[in-house]
This record gives structure tokens, C-alpha cells and sequence, in this order.
């Protein structure tokens, strides 16, 4: 129920500082009114420009605001709420062109003024920075182009839109109206200054260091990372982390892995990670010693926020990494609880930390079962993926306080919380876990 | 039902703002 408060009590500040300073425009001697929808277009302009300035603080990792809804969460609100402004910012030139001589501008190029230019520029911009973020691959950008390609438009289409706003100059006729934009635009850019310099400065303090990149499955690598010479990094198991390698912490060459390690070793942190893209292949090529950085802990995919009897886990391939966390830390702490888990993977030589799980059985109250898609001959296992039939066979009795964990590929984590979901487990004791971050 | 939260914000956010501006403009053209 905190959470639940928090969680609304942010949707609230994100309303405030939204509608806010538009209200602050009313403040004094407000310019006289030039009709309904003239002054709706303005209004909508004015709210499309605040929810841009705070596209900048909802990517700024804030651990308060993550802990309500996890990371994930909030940028998936990122990435929804763009289209919503980018429909304010649009409806703002559409609703003028019938009511101003905007609309004449379109066929004759010497009525455009600067104020139109610019206001042309910045919704160009925002199509480009949406489109670039939708398709990144189709324009070919890597991840870490895209990263800062992302930034510089997002700064560029704030200064073009504070620039509309001065031209225009209706309701900036005064220091503080137009004070209120250039503070309030200055503060949310300024967010992004938190994540591009103040937390790398944060971890140059706190570095790490690779001491081993083994083999942990098909394609699979368990990279173990040591703190150098402070106490390491106190996370929930099933949190996740920004992960550097290699490089300065400056260089925008993160990438977001889940701890698979046991919370009770903070200055030694694991990571089990599938070759996806560039980067995670061939992890092998850091050698022991590579220097390391880690901005986190973030998400709220752990045990630890929630109160259980016992604990179904159903992991799909990679999607065991957060659950071993959590698996390597109830063992670590003598939990005797009842588990199980569900390991769906393609082969059995996708099958990561098979060894460490069997011991990890003995050392809990835990039932592992394997479902393979394509099994080796001779395999009396189950077979094909975690579907309802299989659900049934290995869910356990004892449902009443059990707390549900589900980490996979997403078309198999819809599938398997619908599954639950039919069989009565209640909305809030299936706990997902998404991997597209990025 | 994390996943859903966004969401609802994102609906709930236009709208209140969509009131916001229009409650604006009335206001405005009021005084």
C-alpha cells in the first residue's frame, strides 16, 4: 500500500508541473482573450512543451520514483506519454490554421514568421526523435548513437520550443511569464545532466572489476564483477543494474543486466548474460581485471517486496538470471520456504547454471523442473514450452500467500500470466519481469 | 498488472490535461 501511495503521489507531481505553468501565465494581468479555440491551441502548446521538458526527468533514474513501479515502468510511461504530447504539440498549428493567417502561410512562403518557422522545426524534431526511437534499427543506429542522438534532439527541440515561445510572446510578455518557461525547461534538462555527469562521476568513485567471464550456457556467460576498494553494492535480488565495462562511465556504453548473484555478497556481483547484440558478444574478450562501473540497484522484481509462504518461479531461457538471484540468496539465508521452479528453455544446452541449480534444490525447499522445446534423445522431462497443461502438472497445492515471479521472453510471460491469471492466482501475487529497457 | 500502470497514467495524464487547457481557455475568455 506504500508503494501504491508513492506511486500515485508521483502521477500527481508529474500533473502538477504539467498544468502548473500554465496556470502561472494567468497570474497578474493576463493579455486579453482572442476566443475559445485560439486560446485552447495555446494551452495545448504550452502543456505539449512541459511534458517534453519532463520526458527529461522520467529517464533520469530516480531511485525514489523507480521504487513505486520499477524502471521499466517508467519508461514505458516515457515512451507512451511522447505520443500523447506530440498530439498536444500537433493540434496546437492545426487548431490555428482555420482561425489565424497561419493557414495562408501554408501557400504563401513570405507570410511564414520565425515563430512559425521554428514551431515547424521542433514538431519536425519530435517526429524524427520518436521515429529514430520506434525503428532504431530500421535507421541502422546503435544503441549508444541512439543514446545520444536521443539526448542532443531532446535538448535542441527544448531550446527551439523556448525560442517559439519568446517570438510568439503573448503570454511571455512579462520576465516572469517567460521566467517560469526558461526555469521550469532549465531544472528538466538539467535532469539529464544527473545521468550523462553527476552519476558517472558517482561511480568513478566506486569502481569495479571483471574477475571472470565463464561459460554459463549456449551462448550464455556468467560475468562476475569485484568491488575495488569499497563495500560493493547493497540490491535486492532480481534488481538490475547499469553495467559499464571497459570503458569511462562517460560514454554512454551501459547496459542494463540483472544481478543473478546472491544479495548477501554485495562486493562481488554477478551477471548472467545471453549474447544478444554487439555488445554482449563475446563477453569473454574482458579479461580478468577490465575495469568496471555500475549505476543502480534498480527494479522491483524481488521476493523482498513481498510477503509469501512460498514461491513459484518460472524463468523462459536468460530469464533465469534475476530468479538465480533470488535462488542464490534465500539458500544464502536459510530460507525454508517452499519452492518451485519452471526453467523453460529451447535445448538443454540453453539450460544456464543447471549444476548450480541442482545443488541449490538441496539446499532449499525447492522443486526444479525443465521444460524443453527441443530435447536430447532419451529425455523423460517435460517437453515443449510452459504451457497450461504443464502449468497444471507442476503448479503447487499450497497457492494460498504464494508469490508468483515470472522472467522470460515477453510472448511467453503473457502467455504464462494468462495462464495464472485463468487458474484464480490473484493480479497482485504474479510478479513480471521485461527485458526491453532500451 | 505492474506493466498496465503506464498505461492508465498515460490516459489519465491527457486527460486531466485536456480538461487543463480547456479549462483554460474558458477562464480566460471569462475575465
Amino acid at each position: 500500500m506504500q508503494f501504491a501511495v508513492r506511486g500515485v503521489l508521483w502521477l500527481v507531481v508529474y500533473l502538477v508541473v504539467v498544468v502548473g505553468p500554465l496556470l502561472l501565465m494567468l497570474v497578474g494581468d493576463p493579455p486579453p482573450a482572442r476566443g475559445f479555440w485560439h486560446e485552447l491551441s495555446i494551452a495545448l502548446g504550452f502543456i505539449g512543451l512541459s511534458m517534453l521538458g519532463l520526458q527529461f526527468a522520467t529517464t533520469a533514474r530516480f531511485q525514489p520514483v523507480d521504487a513505486p513501479y520499477g524502471l521499466d515502468v517508467v519508461l514505458k510511461f516515457h515512451k507512451e506519454i511522447s505520443f500523447v504530447a506530440f498530439a498536444f504539440l500537433l493540434a496546437h498549428p492545426l487548431i490555428l490554421v482555420p482561425i489565424t493567417p497561419l493557414g495562408s502561410a501554408i501557400y504563401d512562403l513570405s507570410l511564414l514568421t520565425w515563430t512559425g518557422v521554428t514551431g515547424v522545426i521542433v514538431l519536425g524534431l519530435v517526429v524524427v526523435i520518436i521515429a529514430t526511437s520506434m525503428w532504431t534499427e530500421r535507421f541502422k543506429l546503435t544503441y549508444e548513437w541512439w543514446r545520444l542522438t536521443h539526448g542532443l534532439l531532446g535538448i535542441a527541440i527544448i531550446v527551439l520550443s523556448l525560442v517559439h515561445v519568446r517570438l510568439s510572446g503573448y503570454y511571455v510578455d512579462t520576465a516572469f511569464r517567460f521566467g517560469v518557461w526558461v526555469v521550469l525547461m532549465v531544472v528538466l534538462v538539467g535532469m539529464y545532466a544527473k545521468v550523462r555527469i553527476y552519476q558517472p562521476l558517482r561511480q568513478l568513485r566506486r569502481p569495479w572489476a571483471v574477475e571472470s567471464v565463464e561459460p554459463a550456457a549456449e551462448d550464455t556467460w556468467e560475468l562476475t564483477l569485484r568491488a575495488e576498494g569499497h563495500d560493493g553494492i547493497r540490491f535486492q535480488p532480481g534488481q538490475f543494474a547499469w553495467v559499464t565495462l571497459g570503458t569511462s562511465p562517460f560514454a554512454i556504453r551501459e547496459h542494463p543486466f540483472s544481478f543473478s548473484s546472491s544479495a548477501e555478497h554485495p562486493d562481488r556481483v554477478s551477471f548472467t548474460v545471453k549474447e544478444l547484440g554487439d555488445f554482449t558478444t563475446a563477453l569473454d574478450r574482458f579479461e580478468p581485471g577490465t575495469r568496471a562501473y555500475l549505476d543502480g540497484p534498480y527494479g522491483v522484481f524481488s521476493y523482498e517486496r513481498n510477503e509469501a509462504a512460498g514461491f513459484v518461479f518460472i524463468a523462459g531461457g536468460i530469464g533465469i538470471s534475476p530468479i538465480m538471484s533470488m535462488l542464490r540468496t534465500l539458500a544464502d539465508r536459510g530460507d525454508r520456504r517452499p519452492m518451485v521452479l519452471l526453467f523453460g528453455a529451447p535445448t538443454w544446452a540453453d539450460v544456464a547454471l543447471d549444476d548450480e541449480l541442482h545443488e541449490l534444490s538441496e539446499r532449499l525447499d525447492l522443486t526444479v523442473t525443465y521444460v524443453l522445446e527441443d530435447p536430447p534423445d532419451g529425455w523423460e522431462g517435460e517437453t515443449g514450452v510452459l504451457s497450461p497443461d504443464v502449468l497444471d502438472r507442476h503448479l503447487p497445492n499450497w497457492r494460498g500467500g504464494t508469490q508468483y515471479f515470472v522472467c522470460g521472453p515477453d510472448a511467453m510471460m503473457e502467455a504464462v500470466e494468462a495462464s495464472l491469471l485463468e487458474r484464480g492466482v490473484p493480479e497482485d501475487h504474479i510478479n513480471l519481469e521485461r527485458f526491453d529497457l532500451t | 498488472m505492474r506493466h498496465r500502470i503506464s498505461t492508465w497514467f498515460v490516459l489519465g495524464a491527457a486527460g486531466v490535461s485536456l480538461l487543463a487547457a480547456i479549462g483554460f481557455s474558458l477562464l480566460i475568455n471569462a475575465v
